[in-house]
């Protein structure tokens, strides 16, 4: 595969430590999203850009080498969902949000999720570690979705020794020890993390169908290239979210990219939800 | 036996196949319906990009670092403590903010094979799990995350209770970037950088031992030129 052509993305950088942070946020459009190419090319490489605010979400592309300066009105637009504009950190202030989460998995109604961690103790994975790891993609559904991620005391030893390293492997290993969704201790979903050697294939996967569909279950191990971007991906499965199964060329970034032909879109695999995404998050919370 | 004793008998036995018949054929249909729904796999796409392959962030980048026992089931990078700026940063502070060529070395040398470092100074091994990580934070704010170990050590040393309020939020909801004023984090990294990162505390919920971190702009890398451009930092450097 062609290396991957890379962005300089400082609109969305920008703007979401100032959202998170309840501030002021500058408009999208009329401004510019600066960065650099590392490398030219087109197609599948080419370099894209996403902006998003409340109101609006714009991606461009570019494959011009070295600096660039995309000016965000005229690229492709779409509307973000006008609630955006109430989004604050707390849950409570949150638009259509109350001081009371929802915890029906079942229809997907959730707005805090209570986890069972499972930790890898054979490879010295800790009970710590396994919960850093989980949380580290929490930041993304508290701002966009006002999702908390609340931990269950059920957590438990995973001796990974029986599983083979590939994550399909430790997936099964872990909902077999953990008698999982039979016995799930109030959670709901079970989290594992693994630190497993010499993984082949994916480093993040999970069971979000069938007698999982109450009671998702995923695992993430220590190899991932980026633990918050996998349990993102994870999660929003559960939340039925697909990959995407539009072309490379034609998706605009977001969490569910994927090239249909197998690979990934890799500079477009990232930590965001695209608006159809969002909206289909906000479908399945009670009180949106 | 009588004829009628030999029917019923018969019909006994019929009756006997017929129950199991039907039990069986119920328990075919649970078969084939359970495969019908089993579960199906979704797995992260397997040539995800790495952090060294784009550029973009969604937060600040960062190296935490977390002390390991030594274990014979994992491999290790055995590297010495000095020879990367970003390793001996991460083992000292529990965390580095990283630059872009860093983020590039610790992915091209290390990070796509495993995150497992066997870590050798003069008068020790140690052996560290380093991930990577771009939690959505300004980095010309404060914040501090407290990483609370699963059992209390009465050997490590107590937090100044001048912090046990200060940092009440990052130790009742740990695991997380919390965002603190000037002030706490100028004092507080006075503190970590004179008692090293972790800490004891009894708190209502029992004793506890933990690692506390900061990131911000009191940390050493804010005035790292390559750093302060990566995130357009305009103001002076707080160091």
């Amino acid at each position: 595969m062609q290396k991957k052509k890379v962005i300089s993305f400082a609109v969305l950088a920008s703007l979401i430590p100032l959202l998170i942070l309840g501030l002021d946020v500058v408009d999208a459009a009329g401004t510019n999203i600066t960065g650099q190419v590392k490398s030219g090319g087109s197609g599948l490489d080419d370099a894209k850009v996403t902006a998003e605010k409340a109101n609006e979400y714009q991606y461009a592309r570019t494959n011009v080498l070295g600096n660039f300066d995309v000016a965000t009105t005229t690229s492709s637009a779409y509307t973000v969902d006008s609630s955006k504009t109430a989004y604050a950190r707390d849950r409570e202030l949150v638009f259509g949000g109350g001081t009371s989460p929802d915890h029906v998995i079942g229809t997907r109604l959730l707005t805090d999720v209570k986890f069972k961690v499972a930790y890898d103790d054979t490879n010295s994975i800790t009970l710590a570690s396994a919960k850093s790891t989980l949380l580290t993609g929490e930041p993304w559904f508290r701002e966009e979705h006002s999702i908390d991620f609340i931990e269950t005391t059920a957590s438990y030893e995973w001796d990974t020794s029986d599983a083979s390293a590939t994550c399909a492997s430790l997936l099964s290993d872990m909902v077999d020890d953990a008698d999982w969704p039979n016995t799930t201790n109030g959670a709901d979903m079970l989290f594992g993390y693994s630190a497993k050697s010499g993984m082949t294939g994916s480093k993040a996967c999970g069971f979000f169908s069938g007698s999982y569909a109450s009671n998702p279950a995923f695992v993430v191990t220590s190899v991932s290239p980026d633990h918050a971007r996998s349990v993102m991906h994870e999660i929003s499965h559960a939340y039925g979210l697909d990959e995407t199964d539009t072309t490379c060329t034609s998706q605009v970034p977001n969490i569910m990219a994927t090239d249909p032909n197998g690979g990934a879109c890799s500079s477009q695999y990232i930590k965001n939800w695209n608006p159809t995404q969002d909206d289909h998050m906000n479908s399945h919370r009670s009180d949106w | 036996m009588t004829t009628n004793n030999k029917k019923i008998g018969l019909f006994a036995i019929l009756g006997v196949f017929a129950v199991a018949g039907t039990f069986m054929m119920s328990n075919l249909d649970q078969s084939l319906s359970t495969t019908e729904f089993e579960p199906i796999l979704q797995s992260e796409p397997e040539d995800a990009s790495y952090p060294n392959e784009y550029q973009f962030k969604t937060g600040v980048a960062l190296l935490t670092s977390e002390k390991i026992p030594s274990n014979d089931n994992l491999s290790y990078h055995r590297v010495s403590e000095n020879q990367f700026g970003w390793l001996s940063r991460a083992v000292q502070n529990g965390v580095a903010i990283v630059t872009e060529k860093e983020i590039d070395q610790y992915f091209t040398m290390f990070g796509k094979e495993h995150n497992n470092f066997e870590v050798v100074t003069k008068d020790a091994v140690n052996y560290y799990r380093i991930t990577y990580s771009e939690p959505p934070l300004d980095i010309e704010k404060n914040y501090v995350y407290v990483y609370e170990f699963d059992e209390a050590n009465p050997s490590h040393k107590a937090l100044n209770s001048n912090f046990n309020s200060a940092l009440s939020q990052a130790m009742e909801k740990p695991f997380r970037w919390h965002l603190v004023d000037d002030t706490l984090a100028q004092s507080l990294k006075s503190e970590l950088s004179s008692k090293g990162i972790t800490f004891k505390s009894t708190t209502t919920n029992g004793d506890k031992s933990f690692n506390v971190l900061y990131v911000g702009k009191n940390s050493q890398e804010f005035t790292n030129p390559e750093i302060r451009a990566m995130y357009n930092v305009q103001s002076e450097g707080m160091q």
